[in-house]
């Protein structure tokens, strides 16, 4: 680019001298500076207030976008909470309950299994047997009257001796019983003949024989009755 | 079956707490409960 000197010089070559031309140079460098500092503060204005706009769209969208990010974010971690939360309660209430009852019924089956190896059912079943073998065996004694001393054979003797003597003793008691039934009847009967006989002294021989005759039919029929009833 | 569970949760929890004698206590009547339905079912089996 050529300097305004330069062209001035070819331009106005005879007419202006050196100290004008530099003078005007001078001047000119001078407006100029003025026009471009004028232009550039006009320029640097322009520029920033675009450049605010732009800061500003900029600081708008960023925040916008951060809001999101930001709510996105807090979306994310309210749900991974949640699930935290839940996964937590649940292991609290349910899983401890398992593993409780699990802990239980494992202490209960080891607690089985030691007793079953230091007291085994077996043994225990004999033992019940027994006992109850014993006191049924000790019931039946009582029942039946058995005991150490009725076991000899001797006692048993004296004590089937001692029964067969009861029985036959009972079956006199019965035959003696029978007759005992019979003789108050026959004793009537003597008492009778001989209030009659004793009436009938008074009497003439043939009312006597008479009542004889009649007293002895009516004791044949008694004493026939007497004898059917027996 | 239920006590003897009861008892059982006791005395783990007694040997959490480290109260052994209270656990001990836990421990025995597990123990005596278990034995007397041992018992109890040798019992119910015919003697002929």
């Amino acid at each position: 680019m050529e300097n305004i000197t330069d062209i001035l010089q070819e331009k106005a070559q005879d007419i202006l001298t050196e100290d004008t031309l530099q003078q005007i140079e001078e001047a000119f460098n001078k407006k100029v500076q003025l026009h471009v500092e004028a232009a550039l503060v006009k320029q640097d204005d322009e520029y920033a207030a675009k450049l605010e706009h732009l800061l500003e769209a900029i600081d708008l969208d960023h925040s916008k976008k951060l809001d999101e990010v930001v709510e996105a974010i807090d979306k994310n971690h309210a749900e991974k909470m949640i699930a935290v939360v839940e996964k937590y309660s649940k292991a609290l209430t349910t899983e401890a309950a398992e593993f409780k009852n699990d802990i239980v019924n494992k202490v209960s089956k080891y607690l089985d299994i030691y007793l079953e190896k230091l007291v085994p059912q077996k043994s225990i079943n004999e033992a019940v047997k027994n006992k109850r073998a014993n006191k049924m065996l000790s019931e039946m004694r009582k029942v039946l009257a058995v005991d150490a001393a009725l076991q000899k054979q001797a006692i048993k003797d004296a004590i089937v001796d001692g029964k067969s003597r009861i029985d036959e003793s009972t079956a006199q008691v019965d035959e003696m019983g029978e007759h005992s039934i019979s003789y108050p009847k026959k004793m009537q009967f003597l008492k009778l003949s001989l209030h009659l006989k004793a009436s009938v002294l008074t009497f003439l021989k043939t009312k006597l024989r008479f009542v004889r005759r009649s007293s002895q039919v009516s004791l044949l029929s008694l004493s026939m009755r007497t004898l059917i009833i027996h | 079956m239920t006590q003897h569970r009861k008892e059982i949760k006791s005395f783990i929890k007694n040997i959490i707490n480290g109260e052994y004698k209270n656990a001990h206590g836990n421990l025995a009547a597990v123990v005596e409960d278990k034995m007397k339905q041992k018992i109890k079912k040798a019992s119910k089996q015919r003697l002929f």
